[in-house]
């Protein structure tokens, strides 16, 4: 009798489940769908719905219609850009604040977005072109964690996760100050501006070939993270509990950190510094579906998605200029992480 | 089930070891009792016991086999490990948390099932803490984190469980509580190891004790031959005295302290 009762409750929670998946999926699909028509140059719905029917039916052509270079040149891979980096960051701040313990953490810890400028910046003072900042600072992003694990392997003193914070902290210092470096050597006029910008984040250089670059990392590390979903929810009660539970913590780690930094350079690579999403995003899911990673992953790659999205759209229509969108995502972020932060109870629910 | 510890050593720092020659058994149905002052080794003991340090001398064996020679999945069914009660980051249920017992036994990327979730239900109904399923773990109180963290080492159906100071931070009624749950359960078979600050709780469900002092274990025996008031005195450095008392045709021991 008691047992089928909460049989129902269980069952009952399932379709609040799914009610839940569909409003962030409904949310989703709206904000796509509006900030098509949203930006530099409105684009009505009658003239996205032609440009479809162009490409789709008569795709031998070639259309050289402003607007439809527009749509499709532009806007849309750049809503495709907001939706993939806001979910990589999303996921890979989940991921980071469980293996660390600590929700304070945020995706570029380890110094993979301190790397990914330093490259960046390399790759602008030397002119290498769009496509070489991006791979550039992808491997400058990765390298630079890739030091900080390496350092912080050889360091046996104290808790193994707090060495290695520490040590992506000094890690992310090192590669700032050459930031900085670079900043002072390059040319005020043309350099110096390009390099700033980058640093504020934006998408406004967003193309095809961006998307290309880092679509794969994106998704394999994703799936690799959502397939060791149950195990992220035992290494957040600590290596010694996980161990002594069946889990190879040293392993697990190794290969969680190194998705994680693939979904963070991959995104800071093409898009710049854009803070606060790994941290405020996670935190939000976890409030909505719950600490559980089952749910957590997915809820943070829908809600991800469409805060980016938003704030991506409202950076290139609030004004009469493109404002930089990493400076908005703080701007926004910062402010409702400190509400949260009121409203939250024990445990940070 | 049987544990043994064949002269056990270890050392973080090669010139001072901080365990020595320890050698115990525990086998099926029976509770070992740690105690020792602060610093004795009796953490660093459990983290040999458990895999998670090496010794550098000797071995620790589960049905004579050596525990560095499992794997950490395979290890996880024999030996429950039962943690002082702490607060995790985030704010799991707590049907949650007692499936977590279920890691060892479920492929790498999958989740729990329903037949885990009736596992770990019946885990909580051996400890009558049912209610407690959908409370957030971190919300509930230390006694209660307490019971859902035996009923986690439970669900992973060990034959050895390792409990951690199991009493400590417990008012009264729930160190009673979990003492009498730890006594069922070595009736039902399970081989118990515990640690403990308190001398009398050894008389309420051990069947022996173990005292450890500066890395060594340097009395061994059934409770009531190894705590008396000159060993107390020994170990601790304090007055007591060990009283017997009859009620309804039982003998009783309790520890009256001079602390005037």
């Amino acid at each position: 009798m008691r047992t089928s009762f909460l049989c129902r409750i269980t069952r009952l929670k399932t379709t609040k489940l799914w009610w839940n998946y569909l409003l962030l999926f409904t949310v989703l699909l709206a904000l796509t769908f509006i900030s098509m028509f949203l930006g530099r140059y409105p684009i009505s719905p009658e003239q996205i719905a032609e440009i479809l029917k162009a490409k789709l039916l008569y795709s031998e052509q070639a259309v050289f219609d402003p607007v439809s270079t527009v749509f499709m040149d532009i806007r849309l891979p750049r809503i495709i850009a907001a939706l993939l980096i806001g979910a990589a960051l999303s996921i890979s701040g989940a991921v980071y604040q469980g293996i660390f313990k600590n929700p304070m953490v945020s995706p570029d810890i380890l110094g993979a977005s301190a790397g990914a400028g330093f490259g960046a910046a390399l790759a602008i003072l030397f002119s290498w072109g769009m496509q070489g900042i991006h791979i550039v600072s992808f491997v400058c992003g990765l390298l630079a964690v890739f030091i900080t694990y390496f350092i912080s392997s050889r360091i046996k003193i104290g808790d193994s996760s707090l060495v290695l914070v520490l040590t992506g902290i000094f890690v992310g210092t090192i590669f700032s100050s050459l930031i900085s470096l670079f900043k002072a050597v390059a040319d005020p006029y043309n350099k110096l501006p390009a390099i700033t910008y980058w640093l504020m984040g934006s998408l406004v250089p967003i193309k095809w070939s961006s998307i290309k670059l880092m679509i794969l990392p994106i998704i394999i590390s994703s799936i690799v993270l959502y397939l060791l979903r149950w195990h992220l929810n035992i290494v957040s009660f600590g290596d010694e509990e996980a161990q002594a539970l069946g889990v190879d913590t040293g392993k697990l780690r190794i290969i969680v950190i190194f998705c994680a930094t693939l979904l963070t350079t991959s995104a800071v690579a093409v898009s710049g510094m854009i803070g606060w999403v790994g941290l405020v995003i996670p935190h939000l899911a976890r409030a909505f579906i719950g600490p559980d990673y089952q749910n957590l992953l997915p809820v943070s790659i829908l809600m991800g998605g469409s805060f980016l999205l938003l704030v991506d759209t409202m950076a290139r229509s609030l004004l009469p200029m493109e404002i930089p969108l990493g400076i908005l995502t703080s701007l926004i972020g910062a402010p409702f992480f400190l509400y949260l932060l009121t409203r939250t109870r024990r445990g940070w629910g | 089930m049987k544990l043994e510890l064949k002269n056990i050593a270890f050392a973080y720092e090669k010139t001072n070891e901080v365990l020595r020659d320890v050698s115990l058994e525990v086998e099926a149905g029976e509770v070992l009792c740690l105690l020792g002052p602060n610093g004795a080794g009796k953490t660093t003991l459990f983290k040999s016991i458990l895999g998670l340090l090496k010794p550098s001398k000797g071995k620790v064996l589960i049905n004579g086999k050596n525990v560095c020679d499992y794997t950490r999945k395979k290890l996880a069914h024999y030996l429950g490990y039962v943690p002082q009660n702490h607060i995790p980051p985030f704010p799991y249920r707590v049907l949650d948390v007692v499936l977590m017992g279920r890691t060892a036994h479920i492929n790498n990327f999958a989740v729990p099932s329903s037949v885990d979730v009736e596992i770990a239900r019946e885990a909580m109904r051996r400890l009558n803490i049912c209610h407690l399923e959908n409370r957030n773990y971190a919300e509930i109180s230390g006694g209660e984190r307490q019971l859902v963290l035996i009923a986690r080492a439970l669900a992973q159906k060990p034959g050895i469980l390792i409990l951690d100071e199991p009493t400590a931070n417990l008012d009264f009624g729930n160190q009673l509580r979990i003492l009498k749950h730890i006594k069922k359960l070595a009736e039902s078979g399970f081989a118990v190891v515990m640690s403990s600050h308190f001398p009398e709780h050894a008389f309420y469900c051990c069947s022996k004790v173990a005292v450890m002092q500066k890395g060594r274990i340097i009395l061994v025996g059934k409770p009531e031959e190894v705590i008396t008031g000159r060993n107390l005195k020994e170990i601790y450095g304090v007055e007591v005295e060990v009283a017997e008392i009859e009620r309804k045709g039982s003998t009783y021991r309790v520890c009256i302290p001079s602390v005037v």
